[in-house]
């Protein structure tokens, strides 16, 4: 009996070892951050340290902090517009974030799935302008089924064809209702009143992928039902950390710190180590976890994070770099391209520093700079880990130039060019004269907008053509193959470039650091024009089989942009199609030309 | 009380049910499973393929003379109840690749050496681990053409996979469905 007791006295007091043990364990450590209204999760650090990270799985774009400040600017006539206290799903559009989170894959039924109070049955139609804002033939065309179904049984439909053409019959099968009345097919279903229905009454319009709708990249995010609650980690490309490098927070220094060199924030056009002098610069010092001095230099052992509040750097890209006069807050992207992370105000008085996110805007031709914000992000004290990401080519680089302006990048790109590449920023009307001429910048910038260009950071899938002898890693804005002869020529100038691309072509995959370190933007874009400017001189000197005439003008143009997207030895006007068969290497000509000549409207 | 044997003969019924379910089972998932991923297509080198073919692929197709012949792949198809073949092309060539991926087309035995273009598509190369870049399924929606449908997979990203099915449609490849699937995390290849 005692011996029983014995054992089971001993037992209890094991337990509450064992758990007050796990208790210490699994407790955020003193230095932790504050979250506001941010649900995070801890992460277990190499060296026993809990570190804190934001808990995507939890937080939606309707659930992220509001915007402090308010705004508004113009894109494409379009103004886009702010407000202080808004949340991202307010005044970000699915274009802005397609790059980062591709919400264009993503249809109402893969939403609905996700976000358990989404009932489509009861959300009225009017809910989901994107659907109103489509033509019936449209709308024939992408809902599975719907021309097979009769006019008159799709409600919102019978209605929008009642009140427009009410003399019309409208009992037979859209599609046939379509067919023999063509001009029904451009009506939009907004042009009647919507209020009254519900998603549901269009059967199967929830299958469809947003992408298919036209103007999705417009679409505001709380304007698609159910998409501002979805969990950023269940979009098609779900939300994460890149990278996993955590640093502590040394030393919190204030705005009388006027120059620092050695630092790891900047953006994703200057590259994540620009300096800060000439001004005010406070900023975060970091160090290793371990907090063992200088007994133990890790890496980052006393770089700094300059606070964005106060320094700016060259931000954004295309048509849209010239936005806020080219500048955003400086920084880092941990998360990825979404949004950027910028230290605000470190305060020495009480040794606690807070961050915020900067959001932008994209179109298809470009990117403005981060500078959308601020959005309360995370707030630390000293001591605290720091989540910082990927850490590379920020250690080894302790200088930064600032990128010329167009006219010097043209100037650059002419050095491979020959006779008949005209690189001139300035309009002129070679084109329209049919002389053997295009211009180079203008072209390239045509071709730019035909497609929808990435980051300069990004790192594509490891591919190999020619029999996989030439194989390599899409790298960057223009997803250029590492094995492409202009990307090579661009990162064999970088110190070790060709052991890097030694590794790609063995299928490495790089990090965004090691993207900037061996193939900053500038190399980007020279690569692009070069390899643009290569495809205007050889092309010139074929014969066009349309004209019998060496190509030039109009021709030329269309014939360099068929190379870009088909190949060199493409053949002349190809029908061959891309790979969702919509369109064919002659209509990306086509498309170009349209937008060269939009260029040279004012010749 | 029953008879034992009758008991007994329960028991074998039951254990003899339950086995033939298992094996059912098993049977039909695989069945699902070879009509979800379709079947794997194999390139090879040109020789098998009629002269004029070789020919008619080059020139409808590319500006390339008839000494690019040799990079040329093809993968030869068999058609339900024909004794015809569809013969897919892959160029395999990387001046017949740009910025929408490389060059791949499809042609179909007419007879009497004459054959028609049924695909032309450029798609990139890059495939997911263990996954088909174009994959060969039976024809399920409804068509009475010969020609199989085509699974086609195209990375986005390293992230995500989509997958768009090409089936005959009135002579002609055309794109009747298009989904996509997550790919599980992938980390740094070092």
């Amino acid at each position: 009996m005692k011996i029983g007791r014995f054992l089971a006295i001993t037992c209890l007091s094991l337990c509450v070892v064992i758990f007050s043990w796990f208790s210490f364990y699994l407790a955020p450590p003193s230095t932790a951050q504050n979250q506001p209204n941010l649900p995070t999760r801890l992460n277990a650090g190499a060296t026993d340290t809990q570190l804190s990270l934001p808990d995507w799985q939890r937080i939606s774009f309707a659930t992220m902090p509001p915007i402090q400040k308010g705004g508004s600017i113009n894109i494409d006539g379009k103004e886009r517009k702010w407000k202080a206290g808004d949340t991202p799903d307010k005044y970000l559009t699915l274009g802005d974030i397609e790059d980062a989170l591709q919400p264009s894959l993503l249809s109402l039924d893969s939403i609905t799935k996700t976000v358990s109070n989404l009932d489509l049955k009861t959300v009225p139609l009017n809910s989901f302008p994107l659907l109103g804002q489509q033509t019936l033939q449209n709308l024939a065309d992408i809902v599975p089924n719907l021309g097979q179904a009769n006019a008159a049984q799709i409600q919102p439909i019978a209605a929008l064809l009642k009140t427009q053409v009410p003399q019309t019959n409208i009992d037979t099968s859209l599609s046939n209702l379509l067919a023999q009345n063509q001009p029904l097919g451009e009506l939009k279903l907004n042009q009647t009143d919507l209020s009254s229905y519900t998603i549901e009454d269009i059967s199967n319009v929830d299958a469809v992928q947003l992408s298919n709708f036209t103007g999705w990249q417009n679409t505001i995010i709380s304007e698609v039902p159910g998409l501002g609650a979805l969990p950023l980690t269940e979009f098609p490309i779900p939300l994460a950390e890149l990278g996993n490098t955590f640093a502590r927070i040394d030393f919190i220094w204030g705005k009388a710190e006027k120059r620092r060199q050695r630092t790891i924030s900047g953006s994703d056009v200057a590259g994540f180590s620009v300096p800060c002098s000439d001004q005010e610069c406070p900023y975060i010092e970091l160090d290793d976890l371990e907090n063992s001095g200088r007994s133990k230099q890790s890496q980052f052992e006393g770089r700094s994070w300059i606070s964005g509040k106060y320094q700016q750097v060259e931000g954004g890209w295309g048509c849209l770099e010239g936005v806020n006069g080219g500048f955003e807050p400086t920084g880092r992207l941990p998360f990825g391209s979404a949004f950027k992370v910028v230290v605000m105000e470190p305060d020495e008085k009480t040794d606690t520093v807070d961050t915020a996110l900067f959001f932008r805007f994209k179109n298809i031709c470009g990117a403005t700079p981060y500078f959308i914000g601020p959005v309360p992000f995370l707030t630390y004290k000293l001591n605290a880990p720091i989540f910082i990401g990927t850490l590379g080519s920020e250690l080894s680089q302790n200088t930064y130039t600032p990128k010329p302006n167009s006219s010097e990048v043209s100037t650059n790109a002419s050095k491979t060019n020959t006779v008949p590449v005209n690189n001139s920023t300035q309009p002129n009307c070679e084109l329209n004269q049919g002389s053997q001429t295009a211009n180079l910048m203008a072209l390239a910038k045509s071709i730019a907008d035909t497609e929808n260009n990435g980051n300069y950071n990004d790192v594509g899938a490891y591919a190999c053509t020619d029999d996989e002898s030439n194989c390599g890693v899409s790298l960057g804005k223009y997803k250029f193959l590492s094995s492409d002869k202009y990307a090579q020529e661009q990162i064999q100038k970088a110190s070790g470039g060709k052991e890097f691309l030694a590794k790609l072509s063995q299928g490495y995959r790089p990090n965004d650091a090691e993207v900037f370190q061996f193939f900053p933007p500038l190399a980007q874009e020279d690569a692009f024009q070069n390899s643009i400017a290569d495809k205007i001189n050889s092309t010139s000197q074929e014969i066009d089989p349309v004209t019998k005439k060496p190509f030039s003008g109009a021709r030329l143009v269309e014939r360099v942009a068929q190379k870009y997207f088909g190949g060199d030895s493409s053949i002349v006007d190809s029908d061959a199609k891309d790979v969702f068969g919509r369109f064919s290497i002659k209509n990306y000509g086509e498309d170009v030309l349209n937008k060269y000549n939009q260029n040279y409207q004012g010749c | 009380m029953p008879d034992d044997k009758i008991v007994r003969l329960v028991r074998y019924f039951h254990l003899s049910l339950g086995l033939f379910l298992l094996i059912s089972v098993l049977f039909l998932n695989g069945c699902s499973s070879t009509n979800a991923n379709g079947a794997k297509i194999r390139w090879s080198n040109v020789h098998k393929v009629p002269a004029s073919l070789m020919q008619l692929a080059i020139a409808d197709n590319t500006s390339l003379s008839s000494t690019a012949r040799t990079s040329i792949q093809v993968s030869e198809v068999g058609l339900k109840g024909q004794d015809s073949r569809l013969y897919l092309f892959n160029y395999n060539d990387s001046r017949l690749c740009g910025r929408l991926g490389c060059l791949y087309t499809g042609y179909i035995d007419k007879g009497k050496n004459k054959f028609t273009r049924v695909i032309n598509l450029y798609l990139q190369p890059k495939k997911a681990p263990g996954e088909n870049l174009i994959s060969i399924k039976p024809n399920n929606f409804g068509s009475t053409s010969n020609l199989p449908c085509l699974d086609i997979q195209q990375l986005n990203d390293n992230r995500t996979l989509q997958k768009i099915t090409y089936c005959d449609e009135g002579g002609y490849y055309q794109a009747v469905e298009n989904s996509f699937l997550k790919l599980p995390t992938s980390t740094n290849t070092n």
